[in-house]
C-alpha cells in the first residue's frame, strides 16, 4: 500500500504509520502534557443480556449476589464481585449491559454463576481496548472526537456514551470530575490511537502504555 | 498612499509587509488585504469572469463579488479568496486571477468586443451542436475561459478537523443585536455561544461612528464582549461562521484557525469545522448593502457606501480622494458625513429622490457638500473610476471623482432562515425580503429581520435574548437597553438607471448585466428560478449577495408583476464557502476511514507481508520472499505448500455471532434456508441465509456449542450486516424468541491450518491430553480445548481451502501467540503462512462461492446451493425466492471455466458469448465472477454466472473482455477443479 504524502498524521515529528499504533511517548506541543492517555489492555469485560422475560429476576439477583442495582440507562453502577473483586457494569442497550473489572480474572465466569438463569453473559476480555484520559484537555479534546454534550451539568461522573467516533463504534465513561475512559474495539485500537493524537497533538499529548502496546 | 492620518481600529504600531501581484506592499494589523490594497492605492485587483473587465473592491465584508485573489503559493494556494475578508499578516501573498498576462494587460478582454454574442444562455445557445464537438472544443474552451481562480496542485500540507460544541442559545453575528442577545441571555444563566464571522466582534459598531451610552460604538462591542468573556457560560467564537442550519438544532460552523496567519502555528490546525448543537439560536447576521445597477458600474473605484464608511473609520483608508455618493436612502448621506469627517473630499450627492429629509440637507450644506436631488448616474468613464455623470431631469453634470459611493438599501442577511426552506418575505416600506418561516428554535434580532436602526437593533436584541433564555428555562434579567440613536432609515425603492451609458452589471462576480435579464424576460426564462439558471445570475462564490434582488427587481419591473409576486430564490447551506478539506477533517490519504487490524497483523507485517484492505480491515495479502520476482510467484508457492504440506492464515476477519438462549436452535431455523436445530452439540454446519427479497445475504459455518449456545460465522464483508439483520428479526419479527446475541468478532482470533500435514501441527499447540483426532474432532467437528499451555480455545475442523483444515479460536491477545506457536509447532513441516491470495485461489479451485458470487443478484439456486433448502420449514426469503423470476431455469447459474488454451489467461468481468456469434449485450449469457491462476492444475481456473449453466458442462463459449480487449474461448465445466469428492477434508 503505498503511503499518501498529506497526511495528518505527518503533523508531528515522529510520523505516525497507518498500519501501526502510535508510539507510546509524548506527542506534538511540548512541555506538560494537555492530554494523557493510558492505553490498557488488562481490563475484563463481559456483556450481559437479559433472557425474555427474565428483567425483575435478574434485577433481584444482580442486587443480592453484587449488591448492584443494574442501570436502567446510559450510567455506570458499581457492583460486588467474588472475592471482593468489584466490577462495574453500565446500560449499553435496553436489557444490555456491560460490565468491567479492573480486578476480577474470569469476569464473564463468575457473572455467569450468579445470573447465568436470568441472563446470558458474554465474555468480551479481549473485545475491548481502553484509553483512560486525564489532563486539563481532556474537554476540548473530547469535542473532537464524539458528538455528544459532556458538560458537567448534562453528562455527570457516572454517565456513559455509546457512540462513534471517526466512524469507530466508541463507548465513553465518564470516570470521575477529572478522567473519562474511552473503550474501542482492539482491531480499531491501532486507528484510534492515530484519531486521538491528531486530536490532542496541539495540547501536547502523552501516550502511557498499560499492559502491552497493542498490535504492531 | 489613502491611509488616513489617524483614526480606524489598526495597530499602527505593527507595520504588516505583503506582496500582492509580486509587488511589495505595507498595511498594518487589523487590515484586511483589501484595506492595504487601498491604503496603497491598488484599486484595480481582479479581472471578471466573462468579459475579463477590470475590477475592484465593491465592500469590505463576506458578500464581496469583484476581489478575489489567490491567496499564498504553492500547495497552499488558495483560489478565490475574499480579499474583504482576508486578515492581513506578514508576509501575505496574494495574486489576481483571471487574467493574463497581466492584470494590466489582459488578452482575454477581447471577450467585451464580443460581448453582444456572451449574453444570457450563451452557452446553452453556442455549445448545442455538433455533440461530438463537446469532449475535444467546446468543454475544454470553456474551461480554459471560464472559472476563476486556480486551485492548488500539491497536496495540502495543513490539516483540518471538526469539533462539536453544545449550548442553550447560539448567537450569530456580533453586532448590535447579537451582543445584546448574547449579554441577555448569557446573564439569565444560559449557556451561550456567541460565533461571528470577524476576526473584530461588534459587527457595524466597528464600521459607523456611534455614540453608545457616551462611548464610541467599537469601545462598546469591546467592553462588552470583555463582560461576556469572563462569564463561564459564555464561549466566544470569532472567525467562525455559522454557515447552515440543519436538524435538531445543529448549527453548521467554519472556524478559520489559522487563516489570518502566515502558516498554521505547530499542530493548529487551518480550519476547525464545529457542529454546534443550541437548544435555541438569534439570528443577527446583520445586512448587505446592496447596489444599484447603472451603467459603467463596475468600473474600480465604485463601491458599496457603507463599505467607504468602514473603510474610513475601521482601517482608517480613503477609499477615495475626491468622491460622489450615489443613493436611495437617508443611511447612504450618514456615510457621505462620515467620509467627509474622515477627511475625504465629497464632490456630490446624488440622491434619486426628489425630496430629501431637511436634516440631511442641513448637514450636507454645513460639511459644503453639493446635493443634486433627483440625480441618477448616467455613466461613469476611466479605467479607474476619473469622472461620472448624473442625469437630473433635462441636466446632466460631469464630476471628476476617483470613487463613487453607492446605496440601493440594504438586504437582510436572511439566508440561514431559508435553510429548512423558508421563503423570505417581501417588505414594501424597507424595500427588503426579511425572514419567513423560520427554522425551529431560531429567532431574528436587528438588521437581519430588517430592523436598521441601532436603537432598535439593541431592542430586539434584547427581545430575542430573553426569549431564548426563557425558552431554555431561565429568567431574563432586567437590563437598561444602552442608549444609541433611533436614526433614521428611509429610503425610496430604486434599482436600476434605464438609459445609463454602457454595460450595466446586476451580477460582477457572472457578469450578468441588465441587458440579460432583459433576454431572459424576451425568451421567457421570467421565474426568478430560471433567471438564475439561465443567465448565471446570483451563482458562483458570492451565491448573488449583492445582485438576487436587483436582478429580480429588474425582472419584476419587466414583467409588472411586482417583486412581491416575482418572488425570490431561497438559499441553501453554506452561507459562505467551506473547503472540502474542513468537511473531510482527518479523513484523508490512508486515514480517509479508519483500518482494522487483525490480532497477528504485527507478526504478519514482521514477515514482511503485504497488506490489502478487506472492508475495514487490512490483511495479509501475500508473503513474498526473497528471490520471488512478483506476487503470483509467491501466491503459487503459497498454494502449493498448502496442498502439499500445511499452511496457516489469519481468519478473525469473518463475522463471528455468539446465539444463546432456549430458542436459538428454532432462530437459526428461521434465518437460515436450512436446519439448525437438529445440529449436533460439537458439530458445525455450513449455513446459507437469505434476504427478505430472496436472495442470497451470506453464508458461513455455524457451531453448535451447548444445548443452548451456538457461534455463528459470518462472510468478513457482511459481518455488521448479519448481526444488524439479526437483530431486527429479534426484535421485529419474532420478539417472542428467547435468543441472546453478542458480537464476539473483536473477542476471538482465529487462525486457519490448512493442508495434510495440519493434524500434525494442530497437536503441537492443544494442552496435552487433548485428543484431535480424525474419531475424535472428525470433519465438521468443534471441540472446546485449551492450548498454548492452558489458553481457553475453539478448534472447528472446517475447511475453506479443501485440504484437512482446522479453525483455531483463542482470546484476540492471544492471536499473535497462536500464531507464533504454530510456525514453531509447524516447522518441521515447512508450514507456511498464506495470504487472501492463495485462500482466493483454493476457494476457486474448489468452487466455493465467496463475495464476487455473493453479490446480491444470486440466489441459492444460481449458486448451486439451492438443494440445501429445507422445504419443511419456513425462513426468511422463502416465498420471495419460489417467485418465477428466481426460479426460472434460464438464469445465469454456476459453473467452472477453463480456458480451452491452456496458455491463456481470463478475466474476471469477462461476458460470455457464443462461439462464432456476436458480442453483444443481445448474445450476453452471463459473466465470470472469479478467476485465478491454479499452480496446481498449471492454467488459469474461472468461477462464473452462464445461463443454464449446470446443464451445458463442455460445451465452449467465449468469455469476451470489451473493456482489456481480451476474448477467450473456454470450457464450461463443473464448478470444482481439484478433489470434486472431498477426499482431503476428511484426511
Amino acid at each position: 500500500m503505498a503511503e499518501t504524502a498529506a497526511n495528518i498524521m505527518n503533523v508531528t515529528d515522529k510520523p505516525f504509520v497507518w498500519t501501526r499504533p502510535v508510539a507510546p511517548g509524548l506527542h506534538g506541543t511540548p512541555g506538560a502534557p494537555g492530554v494523557t492517555a493510558l492505553w490498557r489492555e488488562n481490563l475484563a469485560f463481559a456483556t450481559l443480556t437479559v433472557r425474555r422475560g427474565q428483567e425483575a429476576a435478574l434485577a433481584l439477583a444482580a442486587a443480592r449476589e453484587h449488591a448492584v442495582s443494574l442501570p436502567d440507562g446510559p450510567f455506570a453502577a458499581q457492583g460486588k464481585g467474588h472475592q471482593g473483586k468489584g466490577f462495574v457494569c453500565f446500560g449499553t442497550g435496553p436489557g444490555r449491559w456491560l460490565a468491567c473489572s479492573e480486578e476480577a480474572t474470569d469476569l464473564a465466569g463468575d457473572l455467569a454463576a450468579t445470573l447465568g438463569s436470568t441472563a446470558t453473559v458474554t465474555a468480551q476480555d479481549d473485545a475491548y481496548v481502553a484509553f483512560d484520559l486525564s489532563g486539563p484537555c481532556v474537554p476540548e479534546l473530547l469535542a473532537k472526537l464524539v458528538a455528544i454534550d459532556l458538560d458537567p451539568t448534562v453528562f455527570p461522573a457516572g454517565s456513559v456514551a455509546v457512540t462513534s467516533t471517526a466512524h469507530m463504534g466508541l463507548m465513553l465513561w465518564k470516570l470521575d470530575a477529572d478522567r473519562v475512559r474511552l473503550l474501542v474495539g482492539t482491531s480499531l485500537a491501532a486507528s484510534f490511537s492515530r484519531t486521538l493524537a491528531a486530536s490532542a497533538l496541539e495540547y501536547g499529548f502523552r501516550l502511557e502504555a498499560g499492559r502491552g502496546t497493542g498490535r504492531g | 498612499m489613502s491611509r488616513l492620518a489617524t483614526g480606524g481600529l489598526i495597530d499602527r504600531s505593527r507595520p504588516l509587509a505583503f506582496t500582492f501581484d509580486g509587488r511589495r506592499y505595507t498595511g498594518f494589523a487589523g487590515d484586511t488585504l483589501a484595506s492595504a490594497l487601498l491604503a496603497n492605492d491598488v484599486k484595480l485587483v481582479g479581472r471578471s469572469f466573462k468579459y475579463h473587465r477590470p475590477r475592484g473592491i465593491v465592500s469590505a465584508g463576506p458578500e464581496e463579488p469583484n476581489a478575489l485573489v489567490e491567496l499564498r503559493s504553492g500547495a497552499r494556494r488558495e483560489p478565490n479568496s475574499r480579499a474583504t475578508v482576508t486578515e492581513l499578516y506578514e508576509g501575505l501573498e496574494a495574486t489576481s486571477q483571471n487574467r493574463w498576462p497581466s492584470l494590466d494587460l489582459d488578452i482575454l478582454s477581447v471577450n467585451r468586443l464580443v460581448a453582444p454574442f456572451l449574453g444570457a444562455g450563451f452557452y446553452y445557445k453556442t455549445f448545442m451542436w455538433p455533440s461530438s464537438f463537446w469532449e475535444k472544443l467546446y468543454e475544454p474552451f470553456i474551461r480554459r475561459a471560464a472559472g476563476l481562480g486556480r486551485a492548488a496542485e500539491g497536496d495540502d500540507p495543513d490539516h483540518y478537523e471538526k469539533a462539536n460544541a453544545f449550548c442553550d442559545v447560539l448567537v450569530i453575528g456580533a453586532g448590535p443585536a447579537g451582543l445584546m442577545a448574547a449579554k441577555t441571555a448569557a446573564l439569565a444563566g444560559a449557556r451561550v455561544i456567541l460565533a461571528d464571522e470577524d476576526a473584530l466582534p461588534g459587527g457595524r459598531l466597528n464600521a459607523e461612528t456611534h455614540e453608545i451610552d457616551g462611548a464610541p460604538g467599537h469601545a462598546f462591542a469591546a467592553a462588552t464582549i470583555a463582560e461576556l468573556g469572563a462569564l463561564p457560560n459564555v464561549r466566544i467564537m470569532t472567525r467562525t461562521s455559522v454557515f447552515g442550519v440543519y436538524d435538531g438544532g445543529t448549527y453548521g460552523a467554519l472556524e478559520r484557525v489559522s487563516d489570518h496567519l502566515r502558516e498554521p502555528l505547530p499542530f493548529q490546525p487551518r480550519q476547525r469545522l464545529w457542529r454546534i448543537v443550541a437548544r435555541r439560536a438569534v439570528l443577527a447576521a446583520g445586512a448587505i448593502e446592496r447596489p444599484i445597477v447603472f451603467g459603467g458600474n463596475d468600473r474600480p473605484g465604485v463601491m458599496a457606501a457603507g463599505a467607504v464608511e468602514t473603510y474610513a473609520n475601521r482601517y482608517g483608508v480613503a477609499a477615495a480622494k475626491r468622491l460622489a455618493v450615489f443613493a436611495n436612502n437617508d443611511g447612504a448621506w450618514r456615510s457621505a458625513f462620515a467620509a467627509r469627517a474622515a477627511g475625504i473630499e465629497v464632490a456630490a450627492i446624488a440622491d434619486v429622490r426628489p425630496t430629501i429629509a431637511p436634516a440631511l440637507l442641513e448637514r450636507a450644506k454645513a460639511l459644503g457638500i453639493r446635493v443634486i436631488a433627483g440625480g441618477v448616474v448616467a455613466g461613469t468613464a476611466g479605467k479607474t473610476l476619473a469622472r461620472i455623470d448624473i442625469a437630473s431631469g433635462s441636466r446632466t453634470d460631469r464630476i471628476a471623482v476617483d470613487g463613487l459611493a453607492v446605496s440601493g438599501g440594504w438586504s437582510p442577511n436572511v439566508h440561514l432562515t431559508c435553510h429548512h426552506g423558508g421563503r423570505p418575505v417581501w417588505r414594501e416600506d424597507i424595500a427588503a425580503f426579511v425572514p419567513g418561516a423560520l427554522p425551529p428554535g431560531l429567532s431574528v434580532a436587528g438588521a437581519a429581520g430588517g430592523t436598521f436602526s441601532l436603537a432598535g437593533a439593541f431592542r430586539e436584541g434584547f427581545e430575542a435574548g430573553a426569549a431564548a433564555a426563557r425558552d431554555t428555562g431561565f429568567a431574563a434579567p432586567a437590563l437598561d437597553a444602552p442608549r444609541a440613536e433611533d436614526e433614521s432609515v428611509a429610503l425610496a425603492a430604486f434599482w436600476h438607471v434605464a438609459g445609463s451609458r454602457g454595460p450595466a452589471f446586476v451580477d460582477p462576480q457572472n457578469d450578468v448585466t441588465a441587458k440579460d435579464v432583459a433576454i431572459a424576460h424576451k425568451e421567457g426564462f421570467r421565474s426568478v428560478e430560471l433567471l438564475k439558471r439561465y443567465t448565471t445570475l446570483g451563482m458562483a462564490t458570492d451565491q448573488g449577495k449583492t445582485s438576487n434582488v436587483t436582478g429580480l427587481a429588474i425582472m419584476a419591473e419587466l414583467t409588472g408583476a411586482g417583486i412581491e409576486a416575482t418572488g425570490t430564490t431561497i438559499f441553501r447551506p453554506p452561507f459562505t464557502p467551506v473547503a472540502i478539506g474542513a468537511l473531510a477533517g482527518h479523513h484523508r490519504g490512508t486515514e480517509f476511514r479508519p483500518v482494522r487490524l487483525t490480532p497477528t497483523h504485527g507478526w504478519a507485517d514482521e514477515q514482511g507481508a503485504v497488506f490489502i484492505e478487506t472492508g475495514a480491515w487490512l490483511r495479509a495479502q501475500y508473503f513474498p520472499r526473497a528471490g520471488e520476482s512478483d506476487w503470483l510467484e509467491s501466491v503459487n508457492r503459497e498454494v502449493k505448500a498448502v496442498r502439499s504440506g500445511v499452511g496457516m492464515i489469519d481468519v478473525s476477519t469473518f463475522g463471528k455471532i455468539d446465539l444463546q438462549g432456549p430458542d436459538a436452535g428454532v432462530f437459526l431455523d428461521r434465518v437460515y434456508i436450512n436446519t439448525f436445530s437438529t445440529l449436533a452439540i460439537s458439530k458445525a454446519r455450513y449455513g446459507v441465509m437469505l434476504r427478505e427479497d430472496g436472495m442470497v445475504m451470506d453464508d458461513g459455518t455455524t457451531a453448535r456449542l451447548g444445548e443452548q449456545h451456538y457461534v455463528m460465522t459470518t462472510t468478513t464483508a457482511n459481518a455488521a450486516k448479519v448481526f444488524q439483520h439479526l437483530e431486527f428479526c429479534l426484535q421485529v419479527l419474532w420478539p417472542e424468541l428467547d435468543v441472546q446475541l453478542a458480537s464476539i468478532s473483536e473477542q476471538w482470533a482465529q487462525i486457519a491450518i490448512a493442508g495434510p500435514r495440519a493434524r500434525e501441527v494442530l497437536v503441537g499447540v492443544v494442552d496435552p491430553g487433548t485428543d484431535v483426532s480424525d474419531s475424535a474432532l472428525p470433519f465438521m467437528g468443534v471441540a472446546e480445548a485449551r492450548v498454548l499451555g492452558g489458553v481457553k480455545a475453539r478448534i472447528f475442523r472446517v475447511s475453506f481451502s479443501g485440504e484437512l483444515g482446522y479453525e483455531i479460536a483463542v482470546p484476540a491477545r492471544r492471536g499473535e501467540d497462536l500464531a507464533r506457536a504454530l510456525m514453531a509447532a509447524g516447522a518441521p513441516f515447512d508450514i507456511t503462512p498464506y495470504g487472501v491470495e492463495a485462500l482466493g485461489v483454493m476457494r476457486i479451485e474448489k468452487g466455493h462461492v465467496s463475495g464476487n458470487e455473493l453479490s446480491g443478484q444470486t440466489t441459492a439456486g444460481d449458486l448451486g446451493l439451492g438443494r440445501m433448502a429445507s422445504t419443511k420449514k419456513d425462513y426468511v426469503g422463502r416465498i420471495m425466492a419460489a417467485r418465477p423470476g428466481l426460479t426460472d431455469p434460464e438464469r445465469p447459474s454456476l459453473a467452472g471455466f477453463r480456458p480451452v488454451n491452456p496458455a491463456e489467461r481470463l478475466r474476471a468481468g469477462a461476458h460470455f458469448v457464443p462461439v462464432g456469434g456476436p458480442a453483444d449485450a443481445a448474445h450476453d449469457q452471463g459473466y465470470m465472477t472469479s478467476v485465478a491462476y491454479s499452480p496446481n492444475l498449471g492454467h488459469w481456473i474461472g468461477l462464473g454466472l452462464i445461463r443454464r449453466g449446470q446443464e451445458r458442462i463442455g460445451e465452449k463459449v467465449r468469455a469476451h473482455d470489451p473493456v482489456r480487449g481480451g476474448d477467450v474461448e473456454v470450457e464450461i465445466c463443473a464448478p470444482c477443479f481439484l478433489d470434486p469428492k472431498g477426499e482431503r477434508l476428511r484426511g
